[in-house]
């Protein structure tokens, strides 16, 4: 019934074992407690302070899938029990041997001739996207928030070529000429744009006259102390802009923008220009999405 | 010059061809099954989101590629639900493996769990994801991805003789 120092020590080990490190931030869903609530009521295991400990939820305790609370009553019936404490070494020691039996499997070369034809997958692939602008891969993304202004942080390729800064000068009625190659913007001439951005909170768009909509995404304060808005500008149901344009000298200016490929029913942009956009929030160090109090307060200042 | 997806994919070979291995249990086979993933990954490529996994997304891929591959030769002989019917290809497919590889004792005995075992193991213990991710993996509820796995770290346990 009670437990040795050596048996101490044994269940420590269990229960320090570090196997699992969830490498996605999940949230407590609603799941866990369902199926807890199932095994506890078919529970085939030991009896512990009137609770029945299951096979699964010793492995589920071994595997760190237990959310703290269930975890902590396991871990007490273990403590208890030195029985439970061998069983659950049982689900742990199976899963490290087949992890190590298995690792050797990673040294295996990979046929040259399967990564060439990957490659030549992927370059197909490439020169197939058209105008709608590079689709860059980047995963990972965490929002870090630490006191000081969130940053998006991604890794960054080094093939990304952005437009970053360039005062273009859109919305002082200027026409297409210093379109910078590569971008297709022609239809941002419209003078509504600049009442949008001034005007129109967050989450909102606008119709123009010419049948257009100008959808405000979000406002950020970029590293230069700038109030920027991210829109999209949708030509008709025939194109969708997403850009960035940061207010400077009493006007607008545009800093990035991508054409999208014909715009999706519901009027927003596919996800490959979101990515392209990714990599010029990050590059430009923006700063996170303000609040619709600090975005209203922003705009009060610019108009 | 190759993009990131692509690179990234490429890195992922050695799982991607280890996970096959286990699932078809024949080396001429994985390959095929690693050229059709990736052959559907780039299709499927904007469905790929900048907060998702990509081994994930790819094993999800590949499982399914292998699923179709089965049904494909299975619908040749009798009409028998995928999850019911024997392991077909294990009992060839040992006999090849087993000679043409030189297997540990974890792998032989994971080549004697039935698939479904099989599977959830390699992801779980080997890969290490999580129950939920191994969940969405095999399109299958949490409670049973539990079940099985438990049972297989039992059969495991037995075979090797694990304490």
């Amino acid at each position: 019934m009670f437990v040795t120092t050596l048996q101490k020590a044994q269940i420590m080990k269990v229960a320090n074992a570090p196997v699992h490190q969830p490498k996605v931030d999940l949230s407590q869903d609603a799941w866990t407690p369902v199926w807890y609530r199932k095994f506890m009521r078919f529970g085939s295991g030991k009896e512990a302070e009137g609770m029945s400990i299951t096979d699964e939820m010793l492995m589920a305790y071994t595997d760190g899938e237990l959310p703290s609370d269930e975890a902590r009553l396991v871990e007490q019936a273990i403590t208890e029990d030195s029985g439970l404490a061998e069983r659950a070494a049982v689900f742990a020691n199976a899963r490290k041997a087949v992890k190590d039996g298995l690792a050797v499997r990673l040294d295996d070369p990979v046929p040259p001739a399967l990564v060439n034809q990957i490659r030549d997958m992927g370059a197909a692939h490439q020169a197939a996207q058209g105008p709608s602008g590079n689709v860059i891969s980047l995963f990972g993304r965490q929002i870090v928030t630490s006191g000081s202004p969130a940053i998006w942080q991604l890794p960054i390729a080094a093939s990304i070529a952005l437009v970053v800064g360039a005062t273009l000068g859109w919305f002082a009625g200027q026409g297409g000429e210093n379109t910078p190659a590569g971008l297709q913007v022609t239809a941002l001439g419209d003078p509504e744009i600049t009442r949008a951005l001034t005007a129109i909170p967050s989450g909102e768009s606008l119709e123009t006259a010419s049948g257009n909509r100008i959808s405000a995404i979000a406002s950020f304060m970029n590293s230069d102390g700038q109030l920027c808005r991210e829109f999209e500008y949708d030509q008709a149901a025939v194109t969708t802009v997403v850009a960035v344009a940061c207010h400077e000298n009493k006007g607008w200016d545009l800093r990035f923008a991508v054409a999208a490929a014909a715009s999706s029913a519901s009027g927003y942009a596919p996800a490959s220009s979101l990515e392209t956009l990714d990599a010029y929030l990050i590059a430009s160090q923006a700063g996170a999405p303000l609040s619709i109090e600090a975005e209203a307060e922003a705009l009060q200042a610019v108009r | 010059m190759s993009d990131k997806f692509t690179e990234d994919l490429i890195a992922l070979l050695p799982n991607l061809r280890r996970f096959a291995l286990s699932l078809c249990r024949r080396p001429d086979v994985v390959d095929d099954l690693a050229q059709i993933t990736a052959e559907r990954a780039f299709a499927a490529r904007d469905r790929f989101g900048p907060t998702m996994r990509l081994d994930t997304w790819l094993f999800r891929i590949l499982r399914n590629a292998w699923i179709d591959q089965t049904r494909r030769t299975n619908t040749q002989d009798t009409t028998v639900d995928i999850d019911d019917a024997p392991d077909a290809a294990t009992v060839d497919g040992r006999k090849v493996t087993e000679t043409s590889l030189m297997l540990t004792a974890a792998e032989k005995a994971m080549g004697e769990l039935p698939e479904e075992q099989r599977e959830v193991m390699l992801l779980i213990c080997v890969e290490e994801l999580s129950y939920k991710e191994a969940a969405e993996v095999l399109g299958i509820p949490i409670g049973t991805i539990m079940s099985r796995l438990a049972r297989a770290r039992l059969a495991i346990s037995e075979k090797m003789g694990i304490k």
